[in-house]
């Protein structure tokens, strides 16, 4: 996992803010691009009590929120009783769900106590326009989705969409948008990108998206980005690539750094300095796309032991002091000073190897299979001008 | 006694305080707001005492007086006042009412 070269101590890291936490490995579909794949599901739920004691564990060490995700959490009989153990451990909470079971009943359970006002966000998975597009990748859940979606919309929550983009939708992305922003009125939504882990490993070549896909979702979006300014957001896939290529054009024709933190080393992602990840089965990771990973479980292992002295977790931080051009696979690359070597899971689950670069986001293999040559006038000209 | 020194204060339960270090004070966040606010230690030992029971601005200063030395009891008053101010308004404390207490 090491380089071998000898890295600089860290200054102690102050707890994290935020653990995110699959209640379940149970869901009610069977996505194309789900990473959840059989290893995960094999793992057991745990009990409610376990749960609610990992909560006062983590009200213990001032975290202030949760986010809250599966397999589909809205599966949990006792779903409600640990939102509530949240609530009394003085915790707020996000909730990523596929929308499918979400009716009048649970909008009226969430206005008891102070669940509604606890809640930062809840998000609903859509990946079509229309059923016909939708239910290739999320099969047989388009109607119930939208449905769940519209009626936490129209109840005034805060709810928000991750639309992934893969090959069934990619030419939907201007409908999806005018359906999300126009029809159903989201102030905003985000995208990503699926990946090839998980059942995303099995159905790569129906459902992951080639060099030559992935340039034209990242024009679409570029498209849309100037249609609906401020309204698409994303930390993974086609519209943070186009900015982190903007980027990396920008710096190295301007010789500056994209940002003093951010490139030239393995900097990417910061979710190790204020997160952690916790599988269904009680496994502490250190997210879930690092679900390999496993730093200890909740019943048995200290969280503030974990977050100050696990060496994985420990190594993680110590990415940040690798230089690009040391990096196995990056060194000769004429980007290495403008890069950051992108999502640290997917380097891992694609090279087995942590410290290395995210070969998915590499912009040296992005040109030379896109066969884009003037890159420059492409990443930083809006089309149409 | 004026209107004002009489008022007691009490810390919102539902905050919770994490102390980072010795001597480096703690954070407050309140969920039902969604506030933070950074304290600095003197401010964690009024929020301790807040938690603990009812406090006016003039037994906070007394709590402080006990802990610490060379505490001028007008100026520290002065502070004490301001810094419930700043938690007021993101509900970190609140003010206990005559009619909670009979």
């Amino acid at each position: 996992m090491m380089t071998g070269q000898q890295l600089p101590t860290l200054p102690r890291i102050p707890l994290p803010t935020e653990v995110e936490i699959a209640l379940t490995g149970r869901c009610n579909l069977h996505c194309q691009y789900c990473f959840y794949n059989d290893e995960m599901v094999a793992r057991q739920d745990q009990p409610t009590h376990v749960w609610l004691a990992f909560f006062e564990e983590l009200s213990r060490l001032a975290v202030r929120r949760v986010t809250l995700t599966g397999g589909e959490v809205f599966t949990r009989q006792d779903f409600w009783e640990l939102v509530d153990g949240i609530i009394a451990n003085k915790m707020r909470y996000s909730i990523l769900s596929n929308g499918t079971l979400i009716d009048e009943k649970t909008l009226a359970r969430f206005q008891v106590g102070k669940r509604r006002l606890r809640l930062d966000s809840i998000q609903i998975s859509i990946d079509g326009s229309r059923a016909e597009i939708h239910n290739l990748s999320r099969p047989n859940s388009f109607d119930r989705a939208l449905r769940g979606l519209r009626l936490l919309k129209e109840a005034g929550f805060p709810v928000t969409v991750r639309t992934t983009i893969n090959k069934h939708n990619l030419h939907d992305l201007e409908n999806i948008a005018k359906l999300l922003l126009e029809d159903v009125g989201l102030p905003s939504f985000s995208t990503n990108e699926a990946m090839p882990m998980g059942a995303g490993c099995d159905n790569q070549k129906s459902i992951t998206l080639t060099a030559a896909e992935k340039l034209e979702a990242m024009r679409t979006m570029q498209r849309l980005l100037q249609r609906y300014p401020g309204r698409l957001q994303a930390s993974a896939g086609p519209q943070s690539k186009l900015k982190m290529y903007a980027d990396m054009e920008r710096a190295r024709r301007t010789g500056e750094s994209v940002s003093a933190y951010t490139s030239g080393h393995l900097t990417a992602c910061g979710c190790i300095f204020s997160k952690l990840g916790v599988l269904h089965d009680g496994t502490i990771v250190p997210c879930h796309v690092l679900h390999q990973l496993h730093l200890g479980h909740i019943t048995t292992d200290s969280l503030e032991e974990i977050w100050h002295t696990h060496p994985i977790i420990q190594a993680m931080r110590q990415r940040r002091s690798i230089p690009m051009r040391q990096v196995p696979g990056c060194t000769g690359c004429e980007w290495a000073d403008y890069c950051n070597g992108s999502c640290p899971g997917l380097a891992y689950e694609l090279t087995g190897e942590l410290n290395r670069a995210n070969p998915e986001d590499c912009y040296r293999r992005f040109l030379r299979e896109t066969g884009v040559t003037d890159a420059e006038k492409f990443w930083l000209t809006p089309p149409g001008t | 006694m004026t209107e004002q020194e009489a008022k007691r204060f009490l810390a919102n339960p539902d905050v919770s305080c994490r102390e980072e270090g010795p001597d480096e004070g703690a954070i407050l966040f309140n969920p039902d707001t969604d506030a933070i606010l950074v304290i600095n230690p003197v401010g964690l030992l009024i929020w301790r005492a807040l938690e603990r029971q009812p406090h006016t601005i003039e037994s906070l200063v007394a709590v402080l007086q006990e802990q610490c030395e060379d505490v001028p009891t007008d100026r520290v008053a002065a502070d004490v006042e301001a810094f419930l101010q700043s938690l007021l308004p993101g509900g970190f404390v609140g003010e206990v009412l005559e009619d909670e207490t009979a």
